[in-house]
């Protein structure tokens, strides 16, 4: 019985069997636990004050606005007034870059959406430029508008704060049976109203951005662009590969296979007055046949390696320093396996990088590292150096090598950065983007 | 080998030096000799310049552009030095390059398939007719010529039609009549049926024959 009583007093109105005494008023303990958490949570504060300064900064700014426009206004006719059209207006994007970045108390900060018309520097040729300028008309509509969202927003916000304020000074000093109704709602409210602010800043938010953030149509059409440019880029790379690669069957291979056929022919026509020569035309012949066959190998692994399907990225790089004339360390450290296409790229790059560093650089010693990198938004991507003690002053602009793994990582979205000064070192940093869904591969009839 | 009383004197141009030796070589064991050996257009027309081979041996694909280099410089061998007979070897057959080439007097003139080096001793008789003011037409220009006209070409018999291939290439009766291993006789008849039927006049020379036959192939592509 004692137990009972004592589980009784700790535990608000359980029940009584013993499996179940501690269940509910954990539960009970989380639910308002979680009712009331909004109230010491920094994001709640954070969120009030983000409105209050909001309202207050609208206010600012429709006055900085006022003057500034009547100021302009009152001079234009002195022509004095003509010279501050600019800098009010400079002024009006400044402020609204404020509130731009106050954004980042309640979210994200909300980044710039792009002038028709960059400013130019000059306070007088700008000003037909400027006043056409519907971006510039939108920054003043913004604070028009936002000096009488802001201040009814905050007090939408401020509303329940203000109630539970009244039911706490109207309670505490005079408490009636009539007052349980207000308690319970007071006790509703005081995990309400944190929430209530919260959500009304997010609306906030969302409405400054919708003013005075990217258009998400030009950031789509922005993107296509780049996209066109890309493909433009891949397509040429292609086909300068193409060429490439025809020249080295052509150039290579077919010319080998000729000089093969006239020692074949000559010495099939000397075979019976001189067999020593042909012999030794033959052993020439042999050896030719090698050349042919070394080439051809060399071609193909430029292609693709079948080693990096059969064995990984880690043994085809390895297969690329193997053969390489100086040493060159690899090192390969990834989380888990890449798709076909990045491996393929990355690749790529170390092969092209490497054959570089042979054919230019005149080094001694060279490394490679292909390693994890956070992307530009927390997605995967991969990080692949290769850096070399040669004589640097590698040129993208001038060499086709360069040229080539650019258009090769940023075809698959990556960035490429070369640093090479005049006298080395150099080192040359690809970041692959690692894509989660696989894209599929455009037929290759696209292509020709 | 032949050391008859005219000894060929032919100028090489090709950028490969495996290639270039290879041929240099063969020539060398049919006897002709090689005064110079050079690996672009320019070096190729000073050489010309300096030394007056009979027959100059082109590629087409050259330094520093790696396009059209031999071509040029056998047109410009041409006109500076109408004597110098001029045999380009192509990589691949490329219908312009032929014409650009064949587009004039014939005679002295050839182009051939790089390929064809490996059959030496057709290709030295090549070499040698061309030197002689004939000319070689690589087959497979001649059949793609032939392949793109094949609709007037219905009414030849394939033996004809074997005849007229031949005579593009520039071989003279005598060497078409071995090639196919039949009678000069029968070579003289079918040709005159071949330009009955295509309603060409008879020519007697090899290399005029041969222009004949390209121009009606090229007009009617």
């Amino acid at each position: 019985m004692s137990r009972v009583v004592e589980d009784g007093m700790s535990d608000t109105g359980a029940v009584n069997t013993p499996r179940s005494e501690t269940r509910p008023s954990t539960s009970w303990r989380e639910a308002i636990d979680r009712w009331y958490r909004p109230l010491i949570v920094a994001e709640s504060w954070l969120a009030l004050g983000y409105l209050a300064v909001g309202a207050l900064w609208a206010v600012a700014m429709v006055t900085v606005v006022a003057v500034m426009a009547s100021i302009t206004f009152g001079l234009v006719f002195v022509v004095v007034g003509l010279f501050l059209i600019v800098p009010t207006f400079a002024l009006v994007n400044a402020m609204v870059g404020v509130e731009r970045s106050r954004a980042g108390w309640v979210g994200e900060p909300i980044a710039p959406r792009p002038l028709r018309v960059p400013p130019d520097g000059s306070w007088f040729r700008s000003i037909p430029a400027t006043l056409t300028d519907p971006e510039r008309w939108r920054q003043v509509a913004f604070i028009v508008v936002y000096v009488i969202a802001a201040p009814l927003l905050f007090t939408l916000a401020l509303t329940p704060w203000i109630i539970l304020l009244g039911l706490f000074f109207g309670i505490a000093f005079d408490v009636t049976s009539a007052d349980l109704v207000g308690i319970a709602v007071g006790l509703a409210l005081a995990g309400a109203a944190p929430r209530i602010t919260v959500a009304i800043a997010g609306v906030t938010r969302s409405f400054v951005a919708w003013f005075l953030g990217p258009d998400p149509t030009s950031a789509l059409q922005d993107r296509v662009d780049e996209l066109a440019e890309q493909r433009t880029v891949i397509l040429d790379a292609v086909d300068a590969e193409r060429r490439r690669i025809e020249r080295n069957l052509h150039d290579g291979v077919q010319q080998q296979l000729v000089a093969l056929g006239i020692d074949i022919g000559r010495a099939r026509s000397r075979l019976d007055e001189d067999p020593a020569g042909a012999r030794q035309l033959l052993d020439d012949a042999l050896t030719k046949v090698r050349g042919a066959v070394g080439e051809l190998r060399v071609i193909g692994r430029g292609l693709h390696p079948a080693v990096l399907d059969d064995r990984g990225l880690d043994a085809a790089l390895s297969s690329i320093v193997g053969s390489a004339s100086i040493p060159i360390s690899v090192e390969v450290v990834l989380d888990t396996g890449l798709p076909d296409d990045a491996a393929a790229t990355a690749y790529y790059v170390v092969n092209e990088s490497v054959a570089n560093i042979l054919k230019h650089a005149n080094a001694r010693t060279a490394t490679v590292r292909v390693g994890e990198s956070p992307g530009p938004s927390g997605a995967r991507a991969i990080r692949i150096s290769v850096s070399d003690d040669g004589r640097g002053g590698a040129d993208a602009a001038r060499g086709t090598g360069l040229a080539g793994i650019r258009a090769r990582v940023e075809g698959a979205d990556g960035t490429l950065q070369v640093e090479s000064p005049p006298g080395g070192p150099t080192t040359l940093v690809a970041v692959l983007p690692i894509q989660q869904l696989p894209q599929p591969l455009p037929p290759p009839s696209g292509v020709t | 080998m032949s050391d008859g009383p005219v000894r060929l004197r032919a100028v090489i141009a090709d950028d490969s030096v495996l290639l270039r030796d290879g041929v240099v070589r063969l020539l060398q064991d049919a006897g002709i000799e090689v005064v110079a050996a050079v690996g672009d257009g320019d070096a190729l027309v000073a050489a010309v310049g300096a030394t007056v081979p009979d027959i100059a041996l082109v590629d087409v694909r050259m330094p520093p552009t790696h396009t059209d280099e031999g071509i040029r410089a056998a047109v410009e061998i041409r006109r500076s030095h109408p004597t110098v007979a001029v045999l380009v070897l192509s990589q691949y057959v490329e219908e312009r390059y032929a014409s650009d080439l064949l587009s004039g007097d014939t005679s002295g003139v050839g182009y051939l398939l790089k390929d064809r080096v490996v059959d030496v001793d057709d290709f030295v008789a090549a070499v040698r007719r061309v030197a002689a003011g004939g000319s070689a037409v690589d087959a497979e220009v001649v059949r793609q010529l032939i392949g793109r006209t094949s609709r007037e070409l219905d009414r030849l018999t394939p033996r004809e039609l074997d005849v007229l291939e031949l005579m593009a290439e520039g071989l003279s009766n005598t060497g078409i009549a071995e090639r196919l291993v039949v009678s000069l006789g029968a070579v003289e008849k079918h040709i005159s049926n071949v330009f009955t039927k295509l309603g060409l006049d008879p020519e007697t020379s090899a290399h005029r024959r041969v222009l004949a036959v390209l121009t009606y192939l090229a007009e009617r592509a």
